[in-house]
């Protein structure tokens, strides 16, 4: 083609890949940190802090 | 099916979708009469722009809804600065590519067409948003400050564009999307620009979803600190 | 509200006139933007002629910036802010008294530009009514958004900063149309029909009812 079609593309591929990329990792990362309450917590829950 | 499950099919269709449009940009459709192969870029500039301005429009609609007292809830908050997030990211590759599309179309990378300038000062908008959103402290007021500034950028975007496009018109007549609004588009063509603009659609879909649960993991974690610090101090009776 | 209104525009006023930090800073600060400009333009001297109305409008923007943050550090002092709201004000009374003493302000600095860009640019203001209009309604248009930013801001550390990437962007019309109303009353080929002073119009009446109605949540604490 002409480099400019492919630059185009790749330009928006690497915006948004590195952007979900970006997205995932935290997520996941606040997954771990997180525990999710449910109802009222009786018995205190043992995690690191 | 679980929460978790439907976001991680949105995303694989968001992905899948986007693939074939790719494939379907690059190599299966035609070039076109006039433009060549750079009639490709069709296929992803207009799609990720119309993304920008869905961001743009959910953002304003999520902080009316919270300066509303009626649907006030902090939700709508965090939904606001989730899609004004993405809005951005789409802002910016919306000027990317529109920029590489013009230096081979007119020659320069940049010209001071009508929509590019409105484009431009709406990125810059939405970035003063987001700056105005790490500033403050307190959530409540964080929450109505920042949607107080997504109105006024709401009702600043038509007089923007209003008055770059006299700006523009007292000087030189627009003669820059003629050429690219009428190409004669169908078959392939025509499914191809279609696929692109729902696929990304999902993309901002999923994008979103993602980025509001981790603004609400931020806030249930702020939540708990605080409950755990009363809970160290009270005692659990 | 416009009993509250006048409470804050002659308090705020009054303290102007005891203090003196817009006469006695951002005046001279509007007068080295007048030679900076001379510096920068110094090869094109028909040049500087012909881009006044621009150059005009650029000083008010930032000196308007200044004039908005100034009013709004007197309310950071002792917690101000937070008496405004106690004493059970209205908060559009607040935000218009805000208003109309930065307004007040600003029309005396405006007046002394003008006379700067006729002494040193000689640029010729003979349609004054129509300009003084222009330039009144397009600097309420820029305050009236002002107030509501620099209220949000006034608060936080980085004020200085985030002001300005807020403010800029939004009044970014305000600009353009005053510029082009400019340029078009000192060829004197349109008057106060001018589309562009439709636009300064809109844009303050717009930003003026935004603002009064949403004062309210930007004080809140």
């Amino acid at each position: 083609m002409n480099g400019f079609v492919e630059a185009g593309y790749a330009a928006v591929a690497a915006g948004l890949g590195s952007y979900s990329i970006w997205l995932t990792a935290k997520s996941k990362k606040l997954r771990t940190v997180v525990v999710p309450v449910k109802g009222d917590d009786i018995n205190p829950r043992k995690e690191p802090d | 099916m679980s929460r978790d499950r439907w976001v991680a099919l949105i995303g694989a269709i968001a992905f899948s979708t986007v693939a074939v449009t790719y494939v379907m940009g690059l190599w299966i459709t035609p070039p076109d009469v006039f433009q060549g192969n750079l009639v490709r870029l069709i296929y992803v500039h207009p799609a990720v722009a119309w993304v920008a301005y869905l961001a743009y429009g959910v953002t304003s609609l999520s902080s009316l809804a919270y300066l509303w007292k009626k649907t006030r809830n902090y939700r709508w908050d965090l939904l606001a600065a989730a899609s004004a997030e993405v809005g951005v990211v789409f802002t910016a590759l919306t000027l990317i590519t529109g920029s590489i599309w013009g230096r081979p179309t007119w020659g320069v990378w940049w010209t001071w067409d009508a929509r590019l300038t409105t484009t431009a000062l709406l990125l810059v908008l939405y970035l003063g948003y987001l700056a105005l959103r790490r500033v403050s402290e307190d959530r409540e007021q964080r929450a109505k400050r920042s949607a107080v500034a997504a109105l006024i950028a709401f009702i600043d975007v038509p007089i923007v564009h209003q008055s770059v496009v006299w700006w523009k018109t007292l000087h030189q007549s627009a003669t820059v999307f003629n050429a690219d609004l009428n190409p004669k588009i169908h078959g392939e063509m025509a499914w191809t620009l279609l696929l692109g603009f729902l696929s990304f659609t999902f993309v901002y879909l999923w994008m979103v979803i993602k980025r509001y649960d981790i603004a609400n993991a931020q806030f249930n974690m702020e939540n708990q600190s605080v409950e755990r610090a009363i809970k160290e101090r009270v005692g659990t009776a | 509200m416009f009993k509250a209104a006048k409470v804050i525009a002659l308090k705020d006023l009054r303290i102007e006139l005891r203090s003196r930090v817009v006469f006695n800073q951002i005046l001279p600060f509007v007068a080295v933007i007048l030679i900076l400009f001379a510096f920068a333009f110094d090869k094109y001297p028909t040049f500087l002629e012909r881009v006044t109305p621009g150059l005009y409008w650029i000083t008010t923007l930032f000196a308007s910036m200044l004039a908005l943050q100034r009013s709004f550090s007197l309310e950071a002092e002792n917690g101000a802010k937070d008496a405004l709201i106690l004493y059970g004000l209205d908060p559009a009374g607040i935000y218009i008294g805000k208003l109309l003493a930065v307004l007040v302000e600003m029309a005396i600095l405006e007046m002394f530009l003008a006379l700067g860009i006729v002494f040193l640019y000689s640029a010729h203001l003979q349609e004054l009514p129509d300009l003084a209009f222009s330039a009144l309604v397009g600097t309420l248009g820029i305050l009236a958004v002002g107030v509501t930013f620099s209220a949000m801001t006034s608060a936080s550390k980085a004020k200085e900063t985030v002001l300005p990437l807020l403010l800029l962007p939004v009044v970014a019309p305000v600009l353009l149309s005053g510029t082009k109303a400019w340029e078009n009353e000192i060829a004197g080929k349109a008057g106060l029909g001018d589309p562009w002073v439709g636009l300064l119009i809109l844009f303050a009446v717009a930003f003026l009812a935004l603002g009064t109605l949403t004062f309210g949540s930007v004080l809140e604490e």
